[in-house]
């Protein structure tokens, strides 16, 4: 169980960004962090990841208070994949992959069969397998991020298999660099991971269609601050919807997949109008 | 790909290795007088008369292993920069260290400071003393607020005071005399002309201390070509690599400069070079960057001694003759 209690953080500390954000995320669990541009989600995820502090409150996996966790520990439990991934020099897509492993080995130690095997599998589990020796500059965008997310899945991964339960996969605007198509993929991707493997898996997003059609809970950030928690139907409405982006929206449940999908109408005012 | 990353080290090392031992036997052979090497090694004849002996040991040696001590230290440092800073167009000279180093050496020669340490003159002493002033002034720029290094900064404040000690350069050699002029210009051309061991026995620890840290650093540097704050979700301690990689390289620049001067252009195309032919991992490339920087200065040496004999050209200018317009060929090539 990752949780945060009541969790504040600011670059600046006279300026806070995160503001007593409390959640949870359960083993298994698909949390969608939503909320407008400059509400603090990249911020928050950092805090979950533990690449940063809390000033105040506390970022725990199963009680483990993260900031007296060494690195090497945390990174081998929880992985990242960033909004876009930009390399100074060129790897191949197995080399990235590879990449992943580096939390469970020692200075000096070098990928063993093992390593080799749990990276295969990862590009497997992403359908990346036939990309291993491209270039990772030569990939489209929608490759590079099932690159990457097979990178992250090598990272928590142990012996025998690509992920592990209690791991968990933060991903930080997983699509925003992409066009629909890519969207699509790798929300399908995310979906069949999530079934297929025993991780968490927290998201974070401003497109409300993508994170309606994936995820089981939901929190609503707005300037640092959690609007509203829970399951998808209690938090995706259209009053959850106006207070977050300042839209007048029709919620509606789509036919086929039974999954809510936003129809935004009109702009009703300024933003945070609660 | 199915050869593991072991292997391509042991092939890497084996045939790069072979190419800088190569270079090694023949280059003190190559020269303006032609040596019989078994005169030279004769033990029946004293040292004093035996001119064969002399120039292969007094002469050629030491030059022919100051420019394997060089070139693979500026090669390989030209890696680590390239890395931390996340630039293929860094080089070891882009954070001040020569500029520090040059500055040192300028006041040294036009000064007449005759002091020495452990029998090392004073010139290389002071150029080495003016690189870890440039390092200690950049490094102290750079300690970012919030966190880690920030390699913004980190190339910012490098390349200005690269500018700053370049005009405080010239600023003193408006104060030298003629014959300074010519000594300070040629040291700054770059020359391995050493003559002698000391400076070599002196730069050779300070090398090794940095390449054990190189060897290190290579999967860290694999992991900052991601970005600082992926390399951190992988597991690594960002600010320990990045501060290892700054250390260690300046150290192995300020060695290699206080031995051969500031010669250019092998921090930089030895990498691109060794890049193009085994890939990026930092695991192969470092240990390549080192035996083909090693071989690249021994021959270049070779051709300096040797293209206008008797006239001796400083290195150099050598490299930069070569190094320049392969540069600008790899610059359009990717473009």
């Amino acid at each position: 169980m990752l949780r945060a209690a009541d969790v504040w953080f600011g670059y600046d500390p006279a300026a806070p960004v995160v503001r007593g954000v409390s959640l949870d995320v359960p083993p298994g669990g698909f949390l969608g962090i939503l909320g407008p541009n400059g509400s603090g989600k990249t911020t928050l995820l950092r805090l979950l990841a533990g690449t940063r502090r809390p000033s105040r409150g506390h970022v725990t996996l199963d009680g483990a208070d993260l900031s007296r966790v060494p690195r090497a520990t945390i990174s081998r439990r929880m992985a990242v994949v960033p909004q876009e991934t930009q390399l100074a020099f060129d790897y191949t897509a197995l080399e990235v992959v590879l990449m992943g492993r580096y939390p469970h080995l020692r200075a000096f130690e070098i990928e063993g069969p093992g390593d080799v095997a749990i990276a295969r599998q990862s590009l497997e589990a992403t359908g990346t397998r036939d990309l291993q020796d491209r270039l990772f500059s030569t990939l489209s965008g929608g490759e590079k991020q099932r690159v990457v997310i097979a990178a992250a899945l090598a990272q928590i991964g142990q012996p025998g298999a690509a992920a592990t339960s209690h791991a968990v996969l933060l991903l930080d605007e997983p699509t925003a660099a992409l066009d629909l198509a890519y969207q699509l993929e790798v929300a399908a991707l995310l979906r069949e991971l999530q079934e297929r493997l025993p991780i968490a898996i927290v998201v974070s997003t401003h497109d409300l269609n993508f994170a309606a059609s994936l995820c089981r809970t939901i929190v609503l950030l707005t300037r640092g601050e959690v609007l509203a928690s829970g399951a998808i139907d209690d938090v995706i409405t259209p009053a959850g919807i106006r207070a977050l982006y300042g839209v007048d929206a029709e919620v509606e449940r789509r036919p086929l997949t039974g999954h809510l999908i936003v129809v935004p109408v009109a702009r009703t005012g300024p933003r945070d109008s609660r | 790909m199915n050869r593991t990353i072991g292997r391509r080290v042991v092939v890497a090392v084996m045939g790069f290795g072979l190419l800088a031992v190569a270079a090694l036997l023949l280059a003190p052979l190559a020269g303006s007088t032609s040596i019989s090497l078994r005169r030279a090694f004769d033990p029946n004849i004293p040292f004093t008369d035996n001119v064969d002996a002399q120039i292969f040991f007094v002469a050629r040696l030491p030059r022919t292993l100051a420019g394997a001590l060089v070139g693979s230290a500026l090669a390989a440092a030209g890696v680590v920069f390239q890395g931390l800073l996340r630039n293929p167009l860094a080089t070891p000279f882009t954070l001040g260290v020569s500029a520090g180093a040059a500055l040192g050496a300028m006041l040294a020669l036009t000064f007449n400071w005759s002091f020495g340490w452990a029998g090392i003159a004073g010139a290389p002493l002071a150029s080495f003393a003016g690189s870890l002033a440039a390092v200690g002034i950049v490094y102290s720029l750079a300690r970012a607020k919030h966190h880690g290094l920030s390699t913004n900064v980190l190339l910012l404040a490098g390349v200005t005071l690269n500018s700053f000690f370049s005009a405080l350069i010239l600023f003193v050699q408006y104060f030298a005399d003629f014959t300074e002029t010519f000594r300070i210009l040629r040291w700054l051309m770059g020359d391995l002309d050493v003559s002698s061991y000391r400076p070599l026995v002196t730069a050779a620890p300070l090398l090794l201390v940095s390449f054990a840290v190189f060897a290190w650093l290579a999967r860290p540097l694999n992991l900052l070509s991601l970005g600082p704050d992926s390399a951190e979700t992988h597991g690594l301690d960002v600010v320990r690599a990045q501060r290892a990689a700054f250390f260690s390289a300046s150290l192995a620049t300020g060695a290699a400069v206080s031995v051969g001067g500031p010669i250019g252009f092998i921090g930089i195309i030895i990498p691109h070079l060794v890049r193009l032919l085994v890939g990026s991992d930092h695991r192969v490339v470092l240990p390549a960057s080192i035996l083909v920087g090693a071989a690249f200065l021994i021959g270049c040496d070779v051709v300096a001694r040797t293209i206008m004999a008797p006239l001796d050209l400083p290195v150099g200018v050598i490299t930069a003759l070569i190094g320049g317009p392969f540069f600008l060929w790899l610059l359009v090539r990717k473009a």
